[in-house]
């Protein structure tokens, strides 16, 4: 990397690009996670709402919902990108990422979800208008940078963010130019990807998928969708890398920030060497006979520690060098022959995945220690694990959040479940203590739910009193529908028809042969009568009667 | 039971039997086939080659004792192929009509839609009105003219679909599936007897069970079965909602409503009944409804059917009882 100019000073946009690259390469997986967070479920998400919206016959009636959940989703985004961001700036500043505070976290949501949605209508803008383009893009690249919730107002944050996007013109230009190529670039090498794997897994595995049957499979929506979102995925962290960094040296022209990083940095790369001369001084005073014994002022380090520190030293990867090769013995196990030693190995290797596994429900076990706010275990230290500090204080928070949330729902589910449950009690209290008016049997619309089956009964026998056959006919059908469905050998439905319920029957009565004859016998009887309008007289009924009576008894 | 139940139910069940002499199985079809011709309406006949769409129309000819006629539609075939045509007869100086194969009781267009949509327009005045009209000469056709045109439902290279108006001149679609294992077991064993469909009706072994005339009495016994005014009205109510769905773009037409109401009737008669019931409209909603409605092509790309449609409005629609 080549050496950095002065404070204030433009830096080429090479450089600048170099720079954000060795960031990202020592970027925590902590961070790159908190990244994938905001990224995959806002990529899956759009994938979601390009498909059914473009190929869904069912679109319209799916669209302000599915619009609602990409509005959420791409407010998640937003956030987790200030998080990516936030750690990029720490790494930068070679300091420890701040914590996240509710309060911090509610502010930095509230301003993403207020300014970043803009860029739909901005930046289309702006791209059109050309000129204005790279402010533009810069501004809302910024505003992931500086909308980390530390600012103190809206407006602040705003005026950073724009303040940033306007230092180095120039520079911000290149950057574009540059960052635009790479990712053609990379949308090549994800088109070729994707047009060349389905063939190598046919030639290799005789894999056959639609690619593979025709060519014209590509040239769908979904796919180049998919492949700009992935091409989109894979310039994203660059980019978010980029403009922290303009973010940084533009910052650091009135903070100084660049400078004490700097200094940061020396210090913590100077520590090793600085022990390792501590230690060399009274090696080198004893190399030499004639030079007089020097005694150690009062103070120093004790000579034990002395050599504890240097053999740390020593012992570092970029030391080894100097170390002595060892001559390796062969030890007693050697001699135990290559079986035994495969499954020792084997063993060993359980215990290493035992130890890790150990190792990490421990650290899980603190974290949540931490988080209910229960006593700390002995011997846990915040610095034994600080760098998941960072990371782990949003999650605790949203995951409060989401607790707080689960819990309210499950308590509004019992209410209303109760609620309910109460209600149909109360209902069929009422429906006990008062009869249900009988239905009119002239109209069509009655339904044999209406009623239970004696009601139907005795409301037939209530019309054959009066010589109304016809009626008397409708209502002991009707019970003998209700007694079945009592019975749960039918499944009423307002769209069945009495062979539909003959049918049903029939499926349902291998317990009971009995109940079909019956059954069918009534139903004829009362089709001729209801439907053809074919006399009935107390004889049919009679009979009709009869079929009940057989029906009830089967 | 009345006399004239009775009387259906003998005839009918008399044909049923000659029937049977030559159709092995597919009692569904040929009641289908016979409801078409009860009500005076025509038929859409569509099955895979081989499953004797031809010799179905040709038995019901011999047993209800009709003429029977066939053209086999091809993309050359003109419209006076069909209804015939005037040929100067040099002799008596005079223009001679020479009648078309229209001129029939059965007419079997077999495979409708490899003509071109003039020609198998030639068939819609001879379908609606029973006359056909040649050099601006309208001529009668037989009052039992019934049209039966066949479909393959696999090929489609080089075909002309069916308009929707010639389409909806079809009271219903008549799908006729392969046989049954058993069925096509005695058809073999019939073939190695000599016994082979065609042989018997060649043969002359097929009786009919219908006078001259009586097709026409037949007919009219029709208007005598009873349909309620709620039954009306519940028919109605799935054609409507046929035009009311969201998933289809050409809902049914008044023709529908009318076809739906004749098939009932026949549907009644030929199960012995004077009166409708719900499931004689439940059973033919599909045969009448289906040929008819137009999906919407999102609703296609989404794996619906017009059958799927059919039922699901068949489902949700109150049956009066």
């Amino acid at each position: 990397m080549a050496a950095r100019p002065k404070t204030g000073q433009e830096t080429g946009a090479w450089q600048l690009l170099e720079e954000a690259l060795a960031l990202l390469r020592r970027l925590p997986a902590p961070a790159w996670a908190s990244y994938a967070a905001g990224v995959v479920p806002f990529v899956l998400g759009l994938l979601f709402f390009w498909g059914e919206m473009s190929q869904s016959a069912l679109a319209e009636r799916h669209l302000a919902t599915a619009a609602l959940g990409m509005a959420l989703l791409f407010v998640w985004l937003k956030a987790w990108q200030a998080v990516f961001c936030d750690a990029l700036l720490a790494l930068q500043g070679c300091q420890a990422a701040q914590n996240w505070s509710l309060h911090r976290v509610a502010r930095m949501v509230i301003l993403q979800a207020a300014v970043q949605p803009w860029g739909f209508l901005a930046i289309p803008l702006a791209l059109v208008a050309a000129l204005p383009f790279a402010w533009v893009w810069a501004f809302f690249q910024n505003l992931s940078v500086v909308g980390h919730g530390h600012q103190s107002s809206l407006r602040a944050t705003v005026l950073e963010a724009w303040r940033c996007a306007c230092w180095a013109p120039r520079q911000n230009h290149y950057l574009l130019s540059l960052l635009t190529l790479t990712a053609l670039v990379v949308l090549l090498n994800w088109i070729s990807a994707f047009a060349l794997v389905p063939y190598l897994l046919k030639a290799w595995l005789g894999i056959e998928t639609w690619f593979t049957r025709s060519s014209v499979a590509y040239w769908n929506l979904t796919f180049f969708a998919t492949v700009g979102a992935l091409t989109w995925v894979t310039m994203d962290p660059l980019m978010k890398a980029v403009y922290t960094l303009r973010c940084f040296y533009t910052q650091a022209r009135t903070s100084g920030a660049d400078i004490k990083a700097e200094l940061r940095r020396l210090q913590s790369a100077f520590t090793p060497l600085w022990l390792l001369w501590l230690g060399l001084l009274p090696l080198g005073a004893c190399a030499s006979e004639n030079t007089p014994q020097i005694t150690p002022p009062s103070g120093s380090l004790p000579a034990a520690q002395l050599d504890q520190a240097l053999d740390r030293t020593l012992q570092q990867r970029e030391f080894t060098w100097r170390m002595p090769r060892v001559e390796t013995k062969a030890s007693a196990g050697d001699n135990a022959g290559f079986l035994s030693a495969f499954f020792e190995e084997i063993a060993a290797t359980i215990d290493a995945w035992w130890q890790g596994v150990s190792l990490t429900l421990d650290r899980f076990e603190r974290w949540l220690d931490r988080l209910l706010g229960r006593r700390r275990l002995p011997g846990w230290t915040p610095d034994s694990d600080g760098v998941q500090t960072d990371w782990l204080s949003p999650l605790r928070v949203i995951l409060v959040l989401l607790l707080g949330v689960m819990l309210f729902v499950l308590v509004k589910w019992l209410w209303r479940r109760h609620r309910q449950r109460l209600q149909t009690a109360l209902a069929g209290q009422a429906a006990v203590e008062t009869p249900a008016p009988r239905p009119d049997l002239q109209k069509e619309e009655v339904s044999p739910a209406l009623l239970p089956e004696e009601e139907w009964l005795a409301m037939s026998r209530d019309f054959a009193a009066r010589g109304e056959w016809r009626l008397a006919l409708r209502a002991l059908y009707l019970s003998a529908l209700a007694g079945l469905a009592r019975r749960e050998l039918l499944a009423l439905a307002r769209g069945k028809s009495n062979r539909e319920y003959v049918r049903e029957l029939a499926r349902k009565t291998h317990q009971h042969p009995g109940l079909l004859e019956p059954f069918q016998g009534l139903m004829q009887d009362f089709e001729r009568v209801w439907y053809g309008r074919h006399a009935a007289d107390a004889q049919l009924y009679q009979r009709c009667e009869e079929h009940l009576s057989h029906l009830q008894n089967a | 039971m009345n006399p004239n139940e009775l009387a259906w139910q003998e005839t009918l069940a008399r044909a049923r039997a000659e029937i049977q002499k030559v159709i092995i199985g597919q009692e569904q079809v040929v009641d289908l086939a016979l409801m078409a011709i009860l009500t005076g309406q025509h038929a859409l006949v569509e099955g895979v080659p081989g499953v004797a769409k031809t010799l179905l129309v040709r038995t019901l000819a011999a047993v209800l004792h009709c003429q029977f006629a066939r053209i086999q539609f091809t993309p050359d075939l003109m419209p006076s192929d069909i209804t015939g045509t005037n040929v100067f007869n040099l002799q008596r100086n005079e223009f001679t009509l020479i009648k078309g194969p229209v001129f029939t009781d059965f007419l079997l267009a077999d495979e409708i839609n490899r003509a071109p949509a003039k020609t198998q327009a030639a068939l819609l005045q001879a379908m609606q009105e029973r006359a056909v009209t040649i050099d601006r000469e309208t001529h009668a056709l037989s009052p039992n003219f019934t049209v039966f045109a066949t479909q393959n439902p696999i090929e489609y290279e080089g075909t002309y679909p069916l308009p929707e108006a010639q389409k909806d001149r079809f009271m219903l679609k008549i799908n006729m599936a392969c046989p049954g294992r058993e069925e096509e077991l005695t058809l073999a064993r019939r073939m190695l007897q000599g016994e082979a469909p065609e042989n018997v009706l060649a043969r002359g072994e097929v009786h009919p069970v219908l006078g001259p005339n009586e097709l026409q009495r037949l007919r009219a016994a029709m208007e005598a079965i009873t349909v309620r005014d709620e039954l009306v009205a519940y028919l109605l109510d799935l054609v409507r909602a046929t035009r009311e769905h969201e998933a289809l773009l050409a809902g049914a037409g008044p023709r529908a409503t009318q076809s739906l109401l004749l098939a009932s009737r026949a549907s009644a008669a030929l199960a012995g009944r004077d009166f409708v019931t719900p499931d004689d409209i439940k059973a033919l909603a599909l045969p009448v409804l289906e040929h008819r409605l137009v999906l919407r092509p999102e609703f296609e790309i989404e794996g619906l059917t017009v059958r799927e449609v059919i039922e699901r409005i068949l489902q949700e629609t109150p049956v009066p009882r």
